[in-house]
C-alpha cells in the first residue's frame, strides 16, 4: 500500500535517527509495556491514546523513552532550560509550554529540536544553544518525552495520591450506626487486620464495589454468590434453590446443592426469587456521602 | 453515475450470483430507505428507525439465521479493535460496506460472501475503534488510525486516494464514520490524550481537499466561546473531539455535531469556566461550517462525560404545537430535547439517576456540583466516566414517540492525581465501578420514562427500532434481543458467539426483511422467511 509521503518521510527520519546507534533505545521486552518502567529501562508511551494504541512498539508515533538518557537530559534541562520552560516543561511566564510545542511533538530523539536549537536559542548559562552536543540534544529529547508521557494514563506518576482525609471516630460511628456495616461485618472478625492486607485506596474501592471474586469456577461458591429459588416450574414440583449461574429474560440456570446445573425456561408461571448478599452494598451507593466514605476508610485503616 | 455489473461465482456448490451495483445516488440520502442503509445511522436524522414491518412483534419468533460472515483480515495483524466490528455497516444495492481500524470490506447482503477486502497499513495511531464508512456515488470513504481519509472504489475496493486529515504527532486518530452532506465529506477527529483542539472538517469528495474546518474550541482571543476559558492558551488546547458521526437537517441545511470532553480531562484547575464548545451539541451551516447555535450538555465537564452521543432529529408535537426537535441522551445521564432551529431547550431530565449536578441553569443545561468534581481523596459519582450511555447509538421511534437509550446505572470514584496549578492530559481518573445495564424508553415530550427494561447482566449496544413495534438490542450472555417497543417486554433472543459490538441495522431485499448485527469479528444476518 502506498503511504503518504509525509509519513514516509517521518518514518525515514526516524530510521535515520535510530541508526545513529548508541543513543537509540531498544524496544521494550514483551509484556513490559509501561508498568515495569524504571530507571534505565525503555518504554513506549503508556496511554491507550495516540502513542499507545495497542500496536507493536516503535512505529512513527511511538518514540521510546530511555530513562537513563532522560536523567542525563534532566541535568542539561536544569542547567539551560528550566528557568523559562519550567521543571515539567509545561512553561512559565517567561517561556512556552514545550509539551504543546509542535516542534517537540514532531521530534524523534532530537530530529526536530536539534536543528531548532542549532539555529540559536537563549540558554540560562548564556552559552550558545548551537554548542549543545548531539548527545545532549538527544538526552533532552528523552527528558521531554518522559515529561509528556507522564501526562498520559498509565504513567508511573499517574496514580492515586494520599486519600486519607477522614475521621476514624466518625467512621466507627457510621460503621456501627447509619451505615449498618456491623450487621454483616466485624472489626474483630472478617475485617480484623484489613489495614495490613490492602492499600488504602483498595479498602475504599472494596467497601464501595465488593464482589470481585464472585462467580469463579471450581470450588465452593463464595459467600457473596447470588442465590436463586425457582418455583412453579411444573405442577407438583417444589421450589429449587441454588447458586445463580446465569439468568436472562428467557432462562435461568442455577447450581443446586448437589452441584448439578439446572436450567429453567422463564415462563409467566415460573417464579424466580433472587438473593444477592451484596444488595446492602449496592443500596449504600445511593445514600453514602463522600464524608462517610472517607471516615469509614479512616476507621478501617485503624484495623492493623 | 458510473454503472457496472460484476459476475461473482461462489466457490463450491453455490449458484452463480449476479450483483448489480450502481452506487449511491445522493438523492437517496434525503429520504428514509427500506431497501438500503445508506449512512451510519440509516438516514440523516440519527433515528435508527425503519418503517419495515415484515419482521414484527407478532412474528419475531420465526426469525431465522440467514448467514454469518467472519472477518478476513487479509493477513493484516490484529491491532486493538481491528478484528472487532464496531462499525454500523452501510447497505447499498445488495452490498454491505463496513470497516474496522485499518480495514474495509464489501460483503454480499444476501449471502454474507465477501466481495472485497481492503487493508491499510497504518504507521501507528490508536486502534480503539472504527465506526464505519460513508458512500457517495461509487466511492467509499473511511478514516484510519493514523489520520488519513481513504477513498476507495466500491466496485472492487481499490484505492482512489488518501488524504491526511489530522496530525498523528499530536495523538489525533481517526475512528469516526464520515457522513456525506451534499458535496461535502464530513469528517470528525478523535484523541484525548494530549491537550489538543477538536475540529470538524468538510472535505471535497473528489480530492479530499479541505473545504471548511470548524474548531470546537476558540483558536484565538475573541473567537466565540473565548469568554468561557481563562486564556487563549487553554482554549486553543481545550479538546472537544468530534467522535460521533454528525446528523443533518436538509431543510435547515444544518449539521449537528456533538463534541467531546475538555482538556485537561480530569484535573481542571487551569481551565475555569464552561469551556465552550466542548461537551456540546452544535449546529453548523453545512456549506460554510459557521456555527448557528449551541447547547452545552456538560458545562465545565470534569468527568470525561463528553457529549458525543448522537443528536437525533425528528419532528414532534410539544404542547399541541408542531416543532422541529433534536434530542440527545447524553453520557452524563441527562436527556435533552431542543428546538433545532435555535437550540433552545424544551426538555431537560435525567434518563438515569445521577448525583453530579445541582439542577439546571436558565438554558436547561446541568449545573455541575463542585463537591462531585474529582477529589484527591475520591468523589463517588454517578454515572461513572463510562457514562449513562457511551458511544452506542440510541433509537427514536416516531411510531411510539419513544426515545430508546442503551443505558446503564453506574457509579465510580473520581480521583484527582495531578494537584499542580497547570495540569495536562488527564491528571486523574475514575476507578472501580458498579453497573446495571438497562434500556430506557423516554417520552420525548416530558423526559419521563415510559418503561425501563433492566438486563440481568452486562449488555450494551446500539439500538434499532422498527415500525414492527420492535427494539433490537444486545442482551446479556452474548445475546441479541428483540423488545416490544411499546411495553419493553422481551419477545425474542438468540445467543451469538460474542457480545454485540455495534448497532443493528435492517433492510429489505427481494421482499425479505433482514436484521444485521456485528459481534466481535462476526457479522450475523437474520431474515424473516415466513411470509
Amino acid at each position: 500500500m502506498m503511504r503518504s509521503t509525509g509519513i514516509a518521510a517521518l518514518l525515514a527520519g526516524t530510521m535515520v535517527v535510530i541508526s545513529l546507534g548508541a543513543q537509540a533505545p531498544q524496544p521494550p521486552p514483551a509484556g513490559g509495556r509501561g508498568t515495569g518502567a524504571g530507571r534505565g529501562q525503555t518504554y513506549p508511551p503508556p496511554s491507550r491514546g495516540g502513542g499507545g494504541g495497542g500496536g507493536a512498539a516503535g512505529p512513527a508515533d511511538k518514540p521510546l523513552v530511555d530513562f537513563a538518557l532522560a536523567d542525563k537530559g534532566k541535568d542539561v534541562w536544569i542547567a539551560e532550560c528550566v528557568t523559562c520552560h519550567g521543571a515539567q516543561a509545561r512553561g512559565t511566564d517567561n517561556g512556552p509550554n514545550l509539551l504543546r510545542s509542535i516542534v517537540f511533538l514532531r521530534d524523534r530523539y532530537g530530529s526536530e529540536i536539534g536543528p531548532f536549537l542549532k539555529k540559536g536559542h537563549p540558554t540560562q548559562s548564556g552559552k550558545p544553544a548551537a554548542s549543545l552536543t548531539d548527545e545532549q540534544i538527544t538526552n533532552i529529547s528523552h527528558f521531554l518525552r518522559k515529561q509528556l508521557n507522564d501526562t498520559l494514563r498509565g504513567a508511573a506518576v499517574f496514580t492515586v495520591q494520599d486519600i486519607r482525609s477522614g475521621d476514624a471516630k466518625a467512621g466507627a460511628e457510621y460503621f456501627n450506626g447509619a451505615g449498618k456495616c456491623a450487621t454483616c461485618h466485624s472489626v474483630t472478625g472478617d475485617l480484623a487486620g484489613i489495614a495490613g492486607k490492602y492499600e488504602t485506596v483498595d479498602i475504599q474501592q472494596r467497601l464501595l464495589f465488593p464482589g470481585g471474586g464472585r462467580g469463579r469456577r471450581g470450588g465452593p461458591p463464595p459467600k457473596s454468590a447470588v442465590r436463586v429459588t425457582v418455583s412453579g416450574q411444573d405442577k407438583g414440583a417444589g421450589p429449587v434453590s441454588g447458586v445463580l449461574v446465569y439468568m436472562d429474560d428467557f432462562v435461568v440456570t442455577l447450581q443446586d446443592e448437589a452441584g448439578v446445573s439446572r436450567t429453567f425456561r422463564r415462563t409467566p408461571a415460573l417464579k424466580v426469587q433472587k438473593t444477592d448478599p451484596l444488595d446492602a452494598h449496592h443500596a449504600l451507593l445511593e445514600t453514602i456521602t463522600d464524608k462517610n466514605i472517607h471516615d469509614l476508610v479512616a476507621y478501617l485503616e485503624t484495623l492493623k | 453515475m458510473k454503472r457496472f455489473a460484476c459476475v461473482l461465482a461462489a466457490s463450491v456448490g453455490a449458484a452463480v450470483l449476479v450483483s448489480r451495483a450502481q452506487g449511491l445516488d445522493p438523492a437517496r440520502l434525503l429520504k428514509p430507505a427500506t431497501d438500503a442503509w445508506p449512512t451510519y445511522n440509516g438516514d440523516y436524522s440519527g433515528r435508527r428507525f425503519s418503517t419495515l414491518t415484515k419482521i414484527n412483534a407478532n412474528n419475531i419468533g420465526a426469525l431465522s439465521l440467514a448467514w454469518v460472515y467472519r472477518l478476513n483480515l487479509g493477513g493484516g495483524p490484529v491491532i486493538g479493535s481491528s478484528a472487532t466490528i464496531k462499525a454500523t455497516p452501510l447497505m447499498i444495492d445488495g452490498v454491505l460496506y463496513f470497516s474496522t481500524p485499518d480495514h474495509a470490506w464489501a460483503v454480499d447482503a444476501r449471502t454474507g460472501r465477501e466481495i472485497w477486502h481492503y487493508l491499510w497499513k497504518a504507521s501507528g495511531g490508536n486502534h480503539l475503534a472504527n465506526r464505519g464508512v460513508a458512500i457517495l456515488g461509487d466511492r467509499l470513504y473511511f478514516e484510519t488510525p493514523d489520520d488519513n481519509l481513504v477513498c476507495l472504489n466500491i466496485k472492487d475496493g481499490t484505492e482512489r486516494w488518501h488524504k491526511q486529515v489530522a496530525d498523528l504527532d499530536q495523538f489525533y486518530y481517526g475512528s469516526v464514520a464520515p457522513v456525506i452532506v451534499k458535496n461535502h465529506v464530513i469528517v470528525g477527529v478523535s484523541g484525548d490524550d494530549l491537550d489538543i483542539p477538536g475540529y470538524l472538517d468538510a472535505r471535497d469528495p473528489e480530492t479530499g481537499e479541505l473545504q471548511w474546518r470548524w474548531y470546537t474550541v476558540p483558536q484565538k482571543k475573541g473567537d466565540p466561546g473565548s469568554e468561557s476559558w481563562p486564556n487563549e492558551e487553554m482554549a486553543r488546547h481545550g479538546g472537544g473531539m468530534t467522535w460521533q458521526p454528525i446528523t443533518y437537517d436538509p431543510e435547515l441545511n444544518l449539521i449537528f455535531v456533538s463534541t467531546g470532553n475538555p482538556q485537561p480531562v480530569i484535573a481542571h484547575k487551569n481551565r475555569p469556566g464552561n469551556n465552550l464548545f466542548t461537551a456540546s451539541i452544535v449546529a453548523l451551516n453545512a456549506d460554510t461550517g459557521k456555527m448557528v447555535w449551541y447547547f452545552q450538555s456538560s458545562p465545565h465537564d470534569t468527568h470525561d462525560f463528553d457529549s458525543t452521543q448522537p443528536a437525533v432529529v425528528f419532528d414532534g408535537e410539544i404542547n399541541g404545537r408542531p416543532r422541529k426537535l433534536i434530542a440527545q441522551a447524553a453520557r452524563n445521564g441527562h436527556f435533552f430535547v431542543l428546538d433545532r432551529t435555535d437550540g433552545k431547550a424544551i426538555v431537560s431530565a435525567e434518563y438515569v439517576k445521577t448525583n453530579w449536578s445541582l439542577g439546571y441553569d436558565e438554558k436547561g443545561q446541568p449545573v455541575p456540583n463542585p463537591a462531585k468534581m474529582p477529589q484527591v481523596d475520591g468523589a463517588l459519582v454517578s454515572p461513572a466516566a463510562g457514562g449513562g450511555v457511551n458511544w452506542q447509538p440510541p433509537t427514536f421511534s416516531p411510531a411510539t414517540g419513544l426515545f430508546y437509550v442503551p443505558a446503564a446505572r453506574t457509579f465510580s470514584v473520581f480521583y484527582l492525581y495531578d494537584q499542580s496549578e497547570n495540569p495536562q492530559g488527564w491528571g486523574g481518573t475514575d476507578r472501580g465501578g458498579y453497573s446495571e445495564s438497562v434500556v430506557q424508553a423516554v417520552d420525548y415530550k416530558t423526559g419521563k420514562l415510559r418503561w425501563s427494561h433492566k438486563w440481568e447482566g452486562p449488555a450494551r449496544s446500539g439500538l434499532l427500532s422498527t415500525a414492527g413495534n420492535l427494539v433490537f438490542s444486545a442482551g446479556p450472555g452474548n445475546s441479541l434481543v428483540a423488545l416490544n417497543a411499546t411495553t419493553g417486554d422481551a419477545l425474542w433472543h438468540t445467543r451469538l458467539t460474542a457480545a454485540v459490538s455495534n448497532g443493528p441495522i435492517t433492510y429489505e431485499l427481494d421482499g425479505l426483511q433482514y436484521i444485521v448485527v456485528g459481534a466481535s469479528d462476526m457479522l450475523w444476518a437474520f431474515v424473516m422467511n415466513k411470509p
